[in-house]
C-alpha cells in the first residue's frame, strides 16, 4: 500500500529525515515511536504532502502511484488520512459544512454523485457514534473551543467519515485522559479492516494496549533504527530509548 | 438581499423609531428600514432585538439611548454605499450587543458613550470591500464612568482594488476606574486589496484593563493544509476559510431569520 525507500526531507536546509525505508501493507497496524525531535511528525507531514519540506526519495508511492507527483488533496482523495497532532481551528466554518465539502469532493474525484443532505446527515450521525461524539458538535465551528479530548475524537470522527485506506495518526493520544484515550483508541480499532492500514505515531505504550500493532519501529535522528513486534513497545516503556540509541552507531 | 421578504413572511416587524417600552410588542425583532434621522429610546424591561437596515444611498443619523438596565441586541446591515453616524448612549446597568455587517462600501461612524456605571457594550463587525469599494468603519468607545465593560471584534476583508479602513478609539475618562475594554481588529488582504487599521487607546484613569490588537494578513496556511488533507481543493479551502472569517461575525447576529440571508449576501459579495 505505502512504499518508502531512502526518503530524505529537509526544511530550511536542515535535514530531518535521513534515509527512511518503510512499507505498509493492507490490514497492517504499525506503530512509530521515538524520542522528541526524531522526525516522526515530519514523516507524517511528508507523506501527507506538506509543502514546507524539500523531499527526495528512491520511492514514495501509495497503491503503486508516485506520491511526489500529487498535491495534498490528491493524496487525500486516494485514501490517505492524517490525524493531526494539533488539529486546526477554523472559525466560522461548521464541522458539518467542512465534512460535507470534504466527503463530496472526495466522491467527485472517484466519479461518484454527491450525497444528498439526508444521506449526509445520516452518515454523520452514524460516524459520530464511533467516537461517542455528541452529534451537536457538528454544528460548531471546526475545532473551535473544543477541549483537547474533543479535538482528538473529532480527528477520528473525520477518519470515520472519509474511510481512508491508510490512516496515519500523529500523537492522537497526547493530552488525553484515560476515558478519552479509551474512546479514541477503541474508535480506531473499530475502523480497522483487512483492507485498510493504520500507522500510529506515539510516545506511549498505553495507546498500544488498545491498538495492537503488528510492527513497532523506532525513529531516531531521521532514520528507522530498529523494528520489532509489539513487545518492543513494552520494552521501550520500561527501559526508555537509551539502550537503542547507545547501540546505534551513526 | 431584501429585508421586505422577511417582514412579509412575518419574521420581523417594521419600526419607525421612537420609544420602546413595555407597551411595545416585542414578539418579533423590530426593523428600521433606511432611516434618515432616527432616535430610538429603549426603556423596556425585556431584552429588545432591533435591526437597522441600510440599502439606499441616503445619509443616516441614528441615536440609540438605553435607559437603566435596558438590554438591546442591535443588528446593522449595510448593503449599499452611504454615510452613517450611529450614536449609542448607555445608562447604568444597560447592555448593548451590536452585530454589524458592511457589504457595500459604506462609511460608518459609531460612537458609544458608557455614561452609567456597570453598563456594557459589545460589538462584532465585519466589512467586506471588493471591486473599487472604499469601506470605512470607525468606532469610538467612551468609558465615561467607572465599572463599565466594552469588547469589540472588527474583521475586514479587502480584495480587488478595494480599501477597507478601521479607525478605533477606546477613550477612558479619569473617573472611569475599573474599566474593562478590549478592541480587536483582524483583516485579510487579497490580491490588490488594501487595509488600513488605526486602533488607538486614550486612557486617563489608572485602574483599567484595556487591550487592543490589530492584524493584517493572508489566509491561515495551516488551516488550508488541514482542509486539503481532507481532500478539499486549495481553491475551495481558501474560499471556505474566507467565508468562515466573515460568517463567524454573522453567527453572532441574534436574529436567526437574518443569518441565512446575510451568509448568502456575504458569499455573493466575496464573488465580486
Amino acid at each position: 500500500m505505502l512504499k518508502i525507500k531512502n526518503l530524505h526531507a529537509s526544511v530550511d536546509g536542515k535535514e530531518i529525515l535521513r534515509g527512511i525505508d518503510f512499507e505498509v501493507k493492507a490490514g497492517e497496524v504499525h506503530a512509530i515511536m521515538g524520542p522528541n525531535g526524531s522526525g516522526k511528525s515530519t514523516l507524517a507531514s511528508v507523506i501527507a504532502g506538506h509543502n514546507k519540506f524539500e523531499v527526495s526519495a528512491d520511492e514514495l508511492s501509495f497503491e503503486g502511484e508516485n506520491l511526489l507527483d500529487m498535491s495534498i488533496e490528491e493524496r487525500a482523495r486516494k485514501g490517505l488520512f492524517l490525524g493531526f497532532q494539533y488539529p486546526v481551528e477554523i472559525p466560522g466554518v461548521t464541522m458539518a459544512n467542512f465534512m460535507k465539502i470534504a466527503v463530496n469532493e472526495q466522491r467527485k474525484s472517484r466519479g461518484e454523485e454527491p450525497l444528498t443532505a439526508a444521506e449526509f446527515l445520516k452518515m454523520m450521525r452514524e460516524k459520530a457514534k464511533v467516537v461517542e461524539l455528541d452529534a451537536k458538535m457538528t454544528s460548531r465551528a471546526v475545532n473551535e473551543g473544543f477541549s483537547g479530548g474533543e479535538k482528538k475524537k473529532n480527528e477520528i470522527f473525520q477518519m470515520a467519515m472519509l474511510d481512508p485506506k491508510l490512516a496515519i495518526l500523529d500523537e492522537t493520544d497526547s493530552g488525553l485522559d484515560i476515558d478519552a484515550l479509551r474512546i479514541v483508541a477503541t474508535g480506531v480499532t473499530k475502523l480497522h479492516t483487512p483492507q485498510n492500514a493504520t500507522v500510529v505515531i506515539t510516545h506511549y505504550q498505553r495507546l498500544l494496549d488498545y491498538i495492537v500493532p503488528d510492527f513497532v519501529h523506532v525513529l531516531y535522528k531521521g532514520k528507522i533504527i530498529y523494528s520489532g513486534d509489539k513487545s518492543l513497545a513494552l520494552k521501550l516503556e520500561k527501559e526508555g530509548y537509551d539502550w537503542l540509541i547507545n547501540d546505534y552507531k551513526e | 438581499m431584501d429585508i421586505k421578504n422577511l417582514i412579509a413572511e412575518g419574521l420581523l416587524q417594521p419600526f419607525k423609531g421612537g420609544r420602546i417600552d413595555d407597551a411595545t410588542s416585542l414578539a418579533l425583532p423590530l426593523v428600521v428600514e433606511n432611516p434618515h434621522k432616527c432616535d430610538i429610546e429603549v426603556c423596556a424591561s425585556q431584552p429588545v432585538s432591533l435591526v437597522v437596515w441600510h440599502d439606499n444611498a441616503k445619509e443616516c443619523a441614528l441615536t440609540l439611548r438605553l435607559a437603566p438596565h435596558a438590554v438591546v441586541a442591535l443588528t446593522e446591515v449595510y448593503a449599499s454605499a452611504k454615510y452613517v453616524d450611529v450614536r449609542i448612549e448607555q445608562a447604568e446597568g444597560s447592555e448593548c450587543r451590536v452585530t454589524t455587517i458592511m457589504l457595500g462600501g459604506a462609511h460608518t461612524s459609531y460612537e458609544t458613550l458608557l455614561q452609567g456605571s456597570h453598563s456594557s457594550f459589545k460589538m462584532d463587525a465585519a466589512y467586506v470591500a471588493a471591486g473599487f469599494d472604499h469601506s470605512v468603519l470607525s468606532l469610538v468607545t467612551r468609558h465615561l464612568v467607572a465599572d463599565c465593560k466594552s469588547a469589540s471584534v472588527i474583521k475586514g476583508v479587502a480584495s480587488g482594488k478595494a480599501t477597507g479602513e478601521f479607525k478605533g478609539l477606546v477613550f477612558v475618562a479619569q473617573d472611569a476606574q475599573r474599566t474593562d475594554a478590549q478592541q480587536t481588529n483582524r483583516n485579510i488582504e487579497l490580491g490588490g486589496g488594501r487595509i488600513v487599521s488605526e486602533p488607538q487607546l486614550e486612557i486617563y484613569a489608572d485602574d483599567v484593563k484595556c487591550s487592543h490588537g490589530s492584524t493584517v494578513g493572508q489566509l491561515d496556511e495551516q488551516a488550508i493544509y488541514y482542509m486539503r488533507q481532507r481532500g478539499i481543493s486549495k481553491e475551495s479551502a481558501e474560499r471556505l476559510l474566507l467565508e468562515g472569517f466573515v460568517e463567524d461575525v454573522v453567527s453572532k447576529c441574534e436574529v436567526e431569520a437574518l443569518r441565512e440571508m446575510l451568509n448568502e449576501a456575504v458569499q455573493a459579495k466575496l464573488n465580486e
